[in-house]
């Protein structure tokens, strides 16, 4: 009997581990392959966004950084510059011309009379039926006003201390307006120097700016428009650097 | 024995296997989980059999339906934006901690009895 049964166990050991070991077989094949997959790609959307935003955070620290790097250089130039004035007058008219380039070019600090608009976002939490779009305030919206006020005789603007220049770009990116290549998000706050009564008048103007926004301003975004006897708009931070564009000699 | 020699092969063959025949990414959730359930059915079949009670077509028809209700149970979930897959977690989870105990006293108390009837034989 004993001998017998033990056969018979051995028989069945081998009839259950075999099945079993195909099973593992299928099992080796998914784990590895899942591995494989894991280390491979990763959480596509998980790491390559931590390694993205990584990346943002790290260039905008390099940027700053350089920012102050060139704010550096910019007051030693004025040193020189101002050094030179006391010079000959011939000296002395072209700093005053390069003084009015700059103004111009939007690369000094000015102050003057003029408005502040004012936008933000809306408090208010869209309902499923609501379009978003007209919760938040966009780049288009900023870029409208913008408009509008260099129409209507704006001599220097600057969004959230970002100053309006020649290059500058003002594009929505995700819930933030880049712009100069900086993040800004709501509130907004456009400064622009200039007449007073144009601008805002401008803005208000029936078909205008201030119409424009109105389905955005029912549903809870603000923008107010303040006049002031002088406001301060500060001056280009980054560098104008043309590398591809050369000026025309003129024949 | 041939269970560890299996898991071998099959990790053999998954390394072998060349990358672009892999399952695209999408499909990656689906293969965690049928690979939970696939483990929770084999340490089942492995405790049976210790206990003397397996069965091959309970055993292959398990693997296989357990396998796919994981998957599909994680993508309806998917589908109706419920985590339903957690469902199969918990319970292959579960189950893979049971059979694992169950496992282990069978070998404990098996080797036991095994040396026991090793004695009564001498």
């Amino acid at each position: 009997m004993q001998p017998v049964r033990g056969g018979s166990g051995m028989a069945r050991r081998e009839n259950w581990e075999i099945p079993i070991a195909f099973a593992c077989v299928l099992l080796g094949v998914m784990m590895t392959v899942q591995f494989r997959t894991q280390k491979k790609e990763g959480f596509p959307l998980y790491n390559q966004r931590t390694d993205l935003i990584q990346m943002v955070n790290e260039l905008e620290r390099q940027r700053n950084r350089l920012e102050t790097d060139l704010a550096e250089k910019k007051k030693k130039l004025d040193e020189f510059e101002q050094a030179a004035a006391k010079g000959p007058d011939v000296v002395k008219a072209m700093k005053d011309q390069i003084e009015l380039a700059r103004m111009e070019a939007g690369v000094l600090p000015v102050k003057g009379p003029g408005i502040i608009v004012e936008m933000s976002d809306s408090p208010k939490s869209p309902s499923p039926s609501d379009d978003t779009y007209y919760f938040i305030v966009h780049d288009v919206d900023i870029d409208t006003a913008i408009n509008e006020l260099w129409s209507a005789g704006a001599e220097a603007i600057s969004i959230n201390d970002q100053r309006v220049v020649t290059t500058t770009s003002i594009r929505c990116v995700g819930p933030t307006v880049l712009i100069n290549g900086v993040r800004l998000s709501s509130p907004y706050k456009i400064k622009a120097i200039g007449p007073k009564k144009d601008m805002e008048g401008g803005l208000r103007m029936p078909g205008g700016f201030m119409d424009y926004m109105a389905p955005a301003v029912q549903r809870g975004v603000t923008v107010r428009i303040n006049q002031y006897e002088e406001i301060d708009v500060p001056e280009y931070k980054g560098s104008l650097i043309f590398r591809y564009a050369k000026p025309m000699k003129k024949e | 024995m041939w269970i560890v020699i299996g898991l071998f092969v099959g990790v053999f063959i998954g390394l072998v296997l060349p990358s672009d025949l892999y399952p695209p990414y999408v499909f990656s959730k689906y293969i965690s989980i049928s690979f939970l359930a696939g483990i929770d059915s084999v340490l089942g079949a492995v405790r049976a059999g210790m206990e003397g009670k397996f069965k091959v077509n309970i055993f292959v028809s398990g693997f296989f339906s357990n396998a796919l209700l994981a998957a599909f149970l994680t993508w309806i979930g998917d589908k109706l934006g419920v985590d339903l897959y957690l469902a199969a977690v918990v319970t292959f989870g579960v189950r893979v901690f049971d059979n694992l105990a169950y496992i282990r006293r069978d070998i404990m108390e098996g080797s036991k009895a095994g040396q026991e009837s090793a004695a009564d034989k001498s």
